[in-house]
């Protein structure tokens, strides 16, 4: 692929990246064709008999105002309340989304920042972006909180998205790069890289089994890959989006995640049948996904567009439920609480809401 | 071969802004149809008072088109829909500045395609030469906003070196429209001048058009090395041969997830008592803080899924390891933990942490041993030599499976989570059938069926306050005395303290001052409490002196009725 130019210095070596290419090309038809065998009904049939689920009176409960640029991105704290969230012009902000007020506020040395991430005790959180670094900052009332922040690993691009693996001593990102990484915080050390994509990663998340150690990630190579944490190694990948994809979450239950892209469609592949099951799209949606989350159970499928809203499907019979109107901007980020009792929105028109 | 041919086309062009691009031509796509003049949305001239108004089209023939069209049912997503169009400038109303489509007879007029966002990029030159011309225009018809007149001082500054060409262009146009048909030189002003409104929106407008910094995503950074697609062409080999499960199976497996989980996805359920952010009351968060001295009947119950479920919940993990000390198997979950933590922990002692856990754990006449097989403890000794976070997970897997098919399994039989479901929290329950006595809430009554609601089939709907109700004998069972086991309790085991027995034996709430202890202490320190440990001295000295008003304000939330009778 765009090796036209490198034919020009030495001529064997473009043969076989041709031939392997071709290789590579052949061998993903195969895998294709032996994921299909076994293709033999659709889940939306086998939900029918499911009774339809009650009608979903989800409203906005708060309204989180104090940024002055686009939110960008936004993560719930295991306390179930707190909220941190970051944006265009730099800032980050420590919510008390249940009270509405901010506890912290950051600059950060840069714009855009793109990912941040509460460390699983409620103590620290991470973040980055065009500065293509991921910095944390321990939190505390008693002084200054980018006093304390410390650099942890640098991307050589922006980096896209963050989370802390169930503990607060690691750091998983995904960067413009193409590349995720596992960061130790103690040593500020990279601990394990992750190559395989072949664009920009924009999206990742961990799997939520106790024990697990895999995480997936997906991007602007319209690909979504199952990672295992421990040996570096892709164990497992998932196409089919036209078009990038901005966002991937595990089905509660690990065995599935869902997608969400640009193409206006969000997409459900299992793992263990190791195919797509199920797309969610709509003739009236046209505009992409930025965003997306799971109820506890899985029933729900709530996914924030760029056309300003936020559609709520039935992630089984595969139809959408509602929609939430509310944000005057792209819809960018959207979390289901850890208690699952309600859900946050980020948006470029600088608010954050709490939808319960 | 499609997609190298697109990279390179963007490598050159650093703008191209592909799922952009493919957003606007869905739009035009959808434009174009409304613009057929048999099919599409009625346009022709529309009188207004006794003016005539070319070329324009009514509010609510769009939105009825959209409907039809969209196949859409609901009119709301008719009207966000035409005004995300309207606020992309592909029409604009015909007499106002404001982009907003109206499901009524307000008039609108379709932008030329010229004008689309996708086709023009305007620039500085091109906005100065807007502003000129409506200054030679007509001052009441086409006289400048504020924002606009300080736009063009800013401008003259700027382009100062082609200010005289900007001015000869303005003129010049303005020439050429007097020969324009009055009709033609309605609808192309309105054109315009919607068309910056979009490009150049006034102060406090959202612009939909803003782009992100990233906009340039590249979809092949760089040629793939031999290496590289060897690696891949290995990949592929080995990926081909993996084992797939049914897509039936599967499916019906993800459908079974939701089941089980509904009572406790409360976007389907509810939450019990309420939920914090529809009631403003945060009595569920303080029920179901980390660690409680009685978990509430819901979290009991949910410990019954799977043994992820009940580890992963720190209130689970306690009862759980209480269960196993008295099964003398505590050494599994200790293991477990350590791993866990050792998973989890930072990388500086590695080596060390690795060292300790095995001395404790593994090695041979260890002070806790666990049982591990043969070809377990091979691959463990190996991996040994090289400690790593990882060296333990295998060993870890198996002592995983062996609590599951063992302990846990024995756990949901026994006595101890009979108890801890017999000492729940009802928190979904009418009290109204019980009679309790005035004003405390007591920790209350039997619901013993452990596991009959996730079996019983009516899992979408709300069963738990039903099935709670029709199975509730009104009997109080009596109180045991065995039913808590905290933390603190840990500590005593051994040494049963005969004071906290007995206070624990004669007043049934002291348990649940305990839990607002952690509630309150939850208030003041939010960041610590996450993973507070009880701490048994302190808990028993500031239990009685804790009445706090919390039971009175949650009975009324519970049970709202229960003062009107």
């Amino acid at each position: 692929m765009a090796s036209d130019g490198g034919g020009l210095k030495i001529d064997n070596p473009v043969e076989s990246i041709e031939s392997l290419s071709k290789e590579v090309e052949k061998l993903k038809a195969r895998l294709e064709e032996e994921r299909q065998k076994l293709n033999d009904v659709a889940l939306s049939t086998v939900a029918e008999r499911l009774d339809p689920l009650p009608t979903l009176n989800i409203k906005p409960r708060r309204v989180l105002k104090g940024h002055q640029g686009k939110v960008l991105c936004s993560d719930w704290s295991l306390d179930k309340r707190h909220i941190v969230s970051s944006s265009q012009d730099g800032k980050m902000i420590i919510w008390d989304a249940f009270t509405t007020n901010k506890e912290h506020a950051v600059t950060m040395p840069t714009t855009w920042v793109m990912a941040c991430a509460y460390a699983p005790s409620g103590n620290m959180v991470a973040c980055g972006g065009l500065d293509n670094k991921v910095t944390v900052y321990p939190l505390s009332f008693e002084e200054d909180v980018s006093s304390k922040k410390r650099a942890i690993g640098t991307h050589t691009s922006y980096m896209s998205c963050c989370l802390f693996p169930n503990s607060d001593q690691q750091i998983l990102t995904g960067s413009g790069d193409s590349t995720c990484a596992l960061w130790d915080v103690e040593c500020a050390q990279l601990l394990q890289s992750f190559h395989g994509h072949g664009g920009d990663v924009m999206s990742l998340d961990l799997s939520p089994s106790e024990t697990g150690n895999t995480f997936v990630s997906a991007g602007c190579d319209r690909q979504a890959l199952v990672w295992d944490m421990r040996t570096g190694q892709c164990v497992q990948s998932f196409e089919g989006h036209e078009s990038d994809i901005n966002t991937v979450k595990f089905y509660p239950s690990g065995d599935a995640i869902a997608t969400g892209s640009d193409d206006a469609t969000c997409r459900l592949f299992d793992l263990r049948a190791d195919r797509e099951v199920a797309v969610y799209s709509k003739q009236s949606i046209i505009f992409g996904v930025n965003s997306l989350d799971f109820s506890i159970s899985g029933r729900f499928l709530f996914a924030g567009y760029n056309d300003y809203t936020v559609n709520v499907w039935d992630t089984l019979k595969c139809v959408r439920l509602t929609i939430l109107y509310g944000h005057e901007n792209r819809v960018t980020c959207l979390k289901v609480s850890p208690d699952g009792t309600a859900l946050s929105t980020g948006s470029w028109d600088f608010t954050l809401r709490i939808w319960a | 071969m499609t997609r190298s041919v697109k990279s390179n086309a963007m490598d050159q062009s650093k703008q191209e802004d592909v799922p952009r691009e493919l957003v606007f031509s869905k739009m035009e796509r959808l434009i174009r149809e409304m613009q057929n003049p048999e099919t599409g949305v009625p346009v022709r001239s529309q009188k207004l008072f006794l003016t005539s108004i070319p070329c324009a089209f009514m509010g609510y023939d769009l939105v009825e088109w959209l409907m039809d069209r969209l196949d859409i049912e609901d009119i709301a997503e008719a009207i966000h829909i035409a005004n995300i169009l309207c606020q992309h400038g592909y029409f604009f109303p015909v007499n106002d500045t404001k982009f907003a489509l109206k499901d009524d007879s307000t008039l609108y007029r379709f932008q030329t395609p010229y004008f689309w966002p996708s086709n023009h990029q305007p620039d500085n030159t091109d906005y100065a030469i807007f502003l000129m011309k409506r200054t030679l225009k007509n001052k009441q018809k086409h006289g400048l906003e504020d924002y606009e007149q300080e736009a063009l001082a800013r401008l003259k500054k700027l382009l100062c070196h082609k200010w005289e060409f900007v001015c000869m262009q303005a003129e010049e146009q303005v020439n050429l429209a007097k020969e324009r048909k009055k009709t033609d030189k309605i609808v192309l002003d309105s054109q315009e001048k919607a068309y910056w409104l979009v490009q150049r929106p006034p102060p406090g407008i959202f612009s939909c058009l803003e782009r992100s910094p990233i906009a340039n995503k590249q979809t092949t950074k760089k040629a793939k090395t031999k290496e590289e697609l060897k690696k891949r062409v290995e990949f592929f080999k080995q990926y081909i041969c993996k084992p797939r499960t049914r897509l039936r199976q599967v499916l019906e497996s993800l459908i079974l997830r939701c089941k089980e989980y509904a009572d406790f996805d409360p976007f389907i359920s509810g939450a019990q008592p309420s939920n914090p952010w529809i009631s403003d009351d945060t009595t569920l968060w303080h029920l179901n803080n980390d660690l409680v001295e009685t978990p509430t009947e819901k979290r009991v119950k949910r410990w019954t899924i799977s043994l992820e479920e009940l580890l992963a919940d720190p209130t689970g993990v306690v009862e759980f390891e209480v269960y196993l000390r008295k099964e003398y198997s505590y050494e599994n979950i200790r293991f477990w933990k350590a791993v866990q933590g050792l998973k989890r922990g930072s990388q500086t002692g590695i080596a060390d942490r690795v060292k300790d856990i095995y001395e404790e754990f593994l090695a041979a006449g260890a002070p806790c041993e666990v049982n591990l097989d043969s070809k377990t403890v091979e691959v463990t000794q190996e991996l040994m030599r090289s400690p790593s976070r990882y060296t333990f997970d295998a060993a870890q897997e198996h002592v995983f499976s062996l609590m599951k098919k063992d302990s846990y399994a024995r756990f949901l039989r026994s006595d101890h989570y009979k108890n801890l479901i017999r000492n729940a929290q009802q928190t979904a329950q009418k009290k109204k059938f019980f009679n309790f006595g005035a004003s405390t809430r007591k920790k209350s009554s039997p619901a013993a069926g452990t596991s009959k609601r996730r079996n019983s089939g009516s899992h979408m709907t709300n069963s738990t306050v039903d099935l709670s109700l029709t199975r509730q004998p009104s009997v109080e069972r009596p109180f045991t005395g065995k039913h808590s086991h905290s933390t603190s309790d840990l500590q005593d085991l051994e040494t049963p303290s005969d004071k906290l027995s007995c206070s624990r034996l004669s007043s049934p709430s002291v348990s649940r001052d305990r839990v607002n202890d952690t509630v309150r202490s939850t208030l003041q320190v939010p960041r610590g409490s996450q993973r507070m440990e009880h701490s048994s001295s302190s808990l028993d000295e500031t239990s009685s002196n804790l009445s706090l008003a919390v039971p009175r304000r949650t009975r009324n939330l519970v049970a709202p009725w229960e003062l009107e009778d």
